[in-house]
């Protein structure tokens, strides 16, 4: 057996044991402050979560939540890139280039049809 | 291609096939009522004379196809264009083009809506059916085959009677259930050939015995279907009835044609052995079908109906005489065909020419018309004598030689009279329902319902009828320059069945019976 | 070099128009029917080049920089022909629809235009991560025209049943995808087959596995039988216009992809073939049975496309996988491309506002008003269903020649018989319109596009059958 399987078996192990013995522990030795703040369930802004749960949230949210994904992923997809651009050279730069530039008209176009604006 | 009299000069067949074709350009164009009348009326005609052409060019020592013309249609599948006539599609031919200008005349002032709708159907169905007659390649064939559903389902949905829609639709399903397995024969065969559509050379060619029984029944059913024989006859009358009289002429006179025709082109000269085989079983049939189809046309009092259910007796004598499998049987067979065209194709005339004025097919609406219409009854009474096969008239000559092949010795039936005396009461059925419904109408009652507006004929109607009257005597008559046309073909399908119905037989050590 | 450039040229094309149509439409300078005009002329340039690059044969474009992930062979070319074509015919009719109903903007066609550019890289795909994506790019802008219509309950109903199924399709493929990567270090299909070919597929269980749900996930798109159940919602839910593109186009585009991935190893599809058999027949009668009960036009189209998948399926069960032409199944999409796409076209503009005749029953008569439309979706109806001398029939008469020459005369026979059953409900269609009375005027305000598409495909139908196949 390698040692890094044992490390890395050690490592799981060791999760295994310390985060229920973690847990178990914020229950026993942790404060209890209640209090209104405390006691509501997210801090988002979505105002009281307690009562009719129908309620409907303004779409822009998803859209904004949408907006960031896309652009998130786009961040992701640069780190790759980024690592090993000494390797793909100019091809690999015009490649991020291209990829960047559509990335681009969809921002114009997000802008245009007026998305970011929070009205 | 040695099976081909390839033809040099004028394309004779393909202009008898396409002429009605492109005679519905100008009723595409020209939307007037009485000239696409005139219109379909010329170009009918037209076809009718140039098919005379074939007569006089016809070589009745060969037994080859005339006429033939062969052209690469889809080189990649082999598909050709290949037409060409022999002793057995040739009366057939003519028949069918000698009947269409027939049916303009009867439509002239039965039909009163869409009419050049109508003509356009009426010259796709002359397109496909000699079309059907004469191609000699199996995807041309299929495809004629099929394409010729749609315009006899539009007449008989557009301008048919109440239950238009329940019979057209049973029409045409019915039929293309049947045709359906037939297609999976013809690619097997395509394969089994050499990649080749070539009908000709898929004649005797010794499939081996399971492939012929299998092939047989594939084809069996399409064919039956059409014919109809006795228990897939069920869409006819149905058909027949609902059916506007130019439709049931055609119906009658030319799709019923197609399955016997189908059995001798293609079950014997592809499936010998399966043919002698199942023989015992088709005959059966046959006799059931003239059986049945006379006692039921006794019960009938709607008078299409009966000669719908006649129609079946007169196929089942058909299907008896191809399957005897001798030279009587067969030639009398052809010869019943052209004869039931004629003679029950009058009948619907007659029919229909009753119905434009009392607006009923009842047989007791019609009682006693005889009184008012003189000339009318004239004709029904000889197309009635016809149809239960009066000796003079065209049909004793083919049910004769029908009923004479049935006495005689065969191949299975050695010494036996079994088959001839089963057959011998449809003929007295025959002359029992037609004479009941003569006489109702000649001389039934007057005064209910009250006949006595009947206007007789009109030249436009003797002229429709007539002709049918001529080929009723002279086939009557003088039927031997009719079988002189077929002989040496009937001969030759004879000769080539003896000699090789029994390889496959024996290959599959089945002892003949 | 150019010759790698000549190859993509048409999705490039594609994907240009459809950007330079969604700058534009967020520019607002843009007039519906210019935009309809634009997405033609586009789909009309890339079906130029694609015919271009037919003179190059089998070959992967940017095969050093791409590492083989693309394939361009003849199959795939066709497959491009016919989805760009979908395209066209689409953006024609969507033209004339939009004169009636008044829910479209300019990225209707820019959507349409992403969709068909999705559709073309998946026809080209050779490795499963890139399959995938083309398969999001076209699902993603599908879902967005099934829902176009905001304002309609049952485009709600059928976005989001589409949406849902769709995702778990999607977490099929990349279950499949993840396994075979797993047992193989690889998503290339070039990998696969060599894998296969050296271990024996069944040898392979997590390429069994991965396979197993990479091919449920096509089924899943082509609505094959225990798969079919969203596909009446679906159509019935979205415009004209777009139920025709989705039946055509979309079925095209992963009818290739599916063969493409089915023909890597004869192992593969030796495996599969038993599976196939069943399902390609009762897909057939299933779908049948559910176009039976129909009484909405769209419904019954999208129940026969079900039966059509069927069809298709017995073409992929009968083609050998050792000289993959792919031939048969071309012929059959392009045919039956252009009978769905045509009686769509007569739809997007007879339907009328907001799609008001929609049940049998409206188009009574229709003969007798519009004769010509009238006879144009007959020969449609008759080449679905396999009537000669209609392209259909022809289609159909390459699959059973095919599917004999396989040796399984039992699923031809079946499908002979599953296209006589079809003709119970195309045939009601047909009565209605000819042997009824006409019981209103059909007028419809359309513009001149409408008509001229469903033209143009009457007379396709027709040529079609006339252009010959080798088996």
């Amino acid at each position: 057996m390698s040692t890094e399987l044992i490390l890395s078996a050690i490592i799981f192990i060791g999760l295994a044991v310390i985060v229920p013995v973690l847990f178990v522990a914020t229950v026993i030795f942790g404060p209890r402050l209640a209090g209104k703040v405390k006691n509501e369930a997210y801090e988002s802004g979505v105002g009281n979560v307690i009562g009719a749960v129908d309620q409907k949230f303004s779409v822009k949210f998803y859209l904004l939540a949408i907006l960031f994904l896309i652009f998130d992923i786009e961040a992701v997809f640069m780190y790759p890139w980024a690592v090993s651009i000494r390797q793909l050279g100019w091809f690999g730069f015009s490649e991020m280039v291209a990829f960047m530039l559509l990335l681009l008209t969809g921002l114009i176009y997000i802008l245009k049809k007026g998305v970011l604006n929070w009205r | 291609m040695d099976q081909l009299l390839l033809n040099p000069g004028f394309p004779l067949l393909s202009t008898l096939i396409f002429l009605p074709l492109a005679g519905v350009i100008p009723l595409l164009i020209v939307k007037n009522d009485s000239f696409s009348r005139y219109w379909t009326l010329a170009v009918t005609t037209v076809v009718a004379v140039l098919s005379l052409l074939l007569i006089t060019g016809f070589d009745k020592t060969t037994v080859k196809f005339q006429f033939a013309e062969y052209h690469s249609w889809v080189q990649s599948l082999n598909i050709q264009y290949v037409v060409g006539v022999d002793g057995i599609s040739i009366l057939l031919v003519i028949l069918t083009t000698l009947i269409m200008p027939l049916c303009v005349l009867a439509s002239w002032s039965y039909i009163k809506t869409r009419i050049p709708t109508f003509m356009i159907c009426l010259l796709i169905m002359e397109t496909a059916m000699l079309g059907v007659f004469v191609a000699l390649d199996f995807v041309l064939f299929y495809i004629l085959w099929e394409a010729m559903l749609i315009p006899m389902y539009l007449l008989i949905g557009i301008w048919g009677g109440p239950r238009k829609i329940y019979a057209s639709v049973k029409f045409f399903l019915y039929t293309l259930a049947g045709s359906i397995l037939m297609l999976v024969g013809i690619i097997w065969l395509y394969m089994a050939n050499h990649y080749s559509f070539f009908i000709p050379d898929m004649m005797w060619v010794d499939y081996s015995f399971n492939h012929q029984i299998l092939l047989f029944l594939a084809f069996f059913l399409a064919f039956a279907i059409k014919v109809p024989m006795f228990p897939f006859h069920t869409w006819l009358p149905a058909a027949h009835v609902e059916a506007p009289t130019a439709g049931s002429v055609i119906l009658a006179s030319i799709l019923l044609k197609m399955g016997t025709y189908g059995f001798l082109r293609f079950a014997l000269p592809i499936t010998p052995a399966a043919t002698v085989y199942l023989m015992p079983y088709v005959l059966w049939l046959s006799i059931a079908g003239i059986i049945y189809g006379g006692f039921t046309a006794l019960a009938q009092q709607d008078m299409k109906k009966l000669i719908a259910y006649s129609s079946v007796g007169h196929m089942g004598f058909v299907t008896l005489g191809i399957f005897v499998l001798n030279i009587q049987g067969m030639e009398g067979s052809i010869l019943q065909m052209i004869n039931h065209g004629v003679t029950t194709g009058a009948l619907f005339l007659c029919v229909g020419m009753i119905y434009e004025r009392t607006h009923s097919r009842e047989l007791s609406s019609a009682t006693g018309v005889g009184k008012f219409m003189p000339v009318y009854v004239t004709f029904l009474a000889f197309f009635s004598l016809s149809s239960f096969g009066f000796p003079g008239t065209n049909s004793f000559v083919g049910e004769f030689l029908i009923l004479a092949g049935a006495f005689k010795t065969n191949i299975l039936f050695k010494h036996n009279i079994a088959l001839g005396l089963a057959a011998i009461p449809g003929a007295v059925l025959a002359a029992a329902y037609m004479l009941r419904m003569l006489q109702k109408i000649v001389w039934g009652g007057t005064a209910n319902p009250d006949q006595s507006w009947l206007t007789d004929l009109n030249i436009r109607e003797i002229a429709t009828l007539a002709p049918f009257l001529f080929f009723v005597f002279w086939i009557g008559l003088g039927p031997q320059p009719f079988i002189n046309l077929m002989h040496s073909s009937v001969v030759n399908l004879l000769d080539q069945f003896h000699a090789h119905q029994g390889h496959a037989l024996a290959a599959a050590e089945l002892i003949l019976r | 070099m150019t010759r790698d450039f000549l190859l993509l040229l048409p999705l490039g094309i594609v994907g240009a128009g459809a950007i330079l149509l969604m700058l534009r439409s967020a520019l607002g300078k843009l007039t519906l029917e210019a935009a309809s005009l634009v997405s033609m002329c586009v789909f009309a340039l890339a079906f130029i080049a694609q015919i271009l690059s037919g003179t190059i044969g089998h070959v992967s474009p940017y095969g050093s920089v791409f590492n083989g992930m693309l394939m361009v062979t003849d199959f795939t070319r066709v497959a491009g022909l016919i989805i760009l074509a979908c395209g066209f015919f689409t953006s024609m009719s969507s033209q004339s629809y939009f004169k009636e109903n008044g829910f479209a903007t300019v990225e209707y066609y820019s959507l349409i235009a992403f969709a068909v550019s999705g559709m073309l890289l998946l026809t080209m795909s050779q490795e499963l991560i890139t399959a995938f994506i083309s398969l999001e790019i076209m699902s993603l802008s599908i879902y967005i025209l099934v829902g176009f219509n905001r304002t309609c309950v049952t485009c709600a109903e059928a976005v989001l049943k589409y949406l849902m199924l769709g995702a778990f399709t999607g977490a099929f493929f990349t279950m499949g995808t993840a396994l075979i990567y797993g047992g193989l270090n690889s998503t290339k299909f070039s990998a696969i087959s060599t894998a296969i070919a050296a271990h024996g597929f069944l040898h392979l269980p997590a390429l069994v596995g991965g396979a197993f749900f990479i091919i449920v996930a096509f089924l899943f798109k082509v609505a094959a039988f225990p798969f079919h159940a969203w596909v009446v919602d679906v159509y019935d839910g979205a415009s004209v216009p777009v139920t025709g593109f989705m039946a055509t186009a979309l079925k095209t585009a992963v009818f290739a992809i599916f063969a493409n991935f089915l023909m890597l190893d004869p192992g593969l599809k030796s495996a599969w073939v038993n599976y196939l058999f069943y399902i390609a027949i009762l897909t057939m009668f299933g779908g049948n049975l559910i176009a039976i009960g129909q009484n909405t036009l769209k419904r019954m189209l999208a129940a026969s496309g079900i039966v059509h998948t069927g069809y298709l399926l017995i073409a992929l069960v009968a083609v050998s996988a050792d000289h993959f032409t792919g031939s048969v199944i071309l012929y059959y999409l392009a045919a039956y491309a252009v009978s769905t796409l045509g009686i769509f076209a007569a739809l997007s503009y007879l339907t009328g506002n907001g799609e008001m005749r929609s049940q049998f029953d409206d188009f009574k008569g229709l003969a007798k008003k519009r004769p010509y439309s009238a006879a144009a979706i007959t020969v449609f109806l008759l080449s679905m269903a396999g009537i000669p001398p209609t392209a259909g029939f022809m289609g159909k008469l390459y699959i059973i020649s095919s599917a004999i020459q396989a040796g399984q005369v039992t699923l031809a026979v079946l499908g002979i018989v599953s296209s006589i059953l079809s003709m119970w409900y195309y045939l009601r269609l047909i009565i209605n319109m000819y042997f009824h009375e006409p019981e209103e005027t059909f007028e419809t305000e359309c513009s001149v596009f409408g008509p001229v598409c469903t033209l143009i495909l009457a007379v396709a139908v027709f040529a079609i059958s006339l252009y010959p196949v080798t088996i």
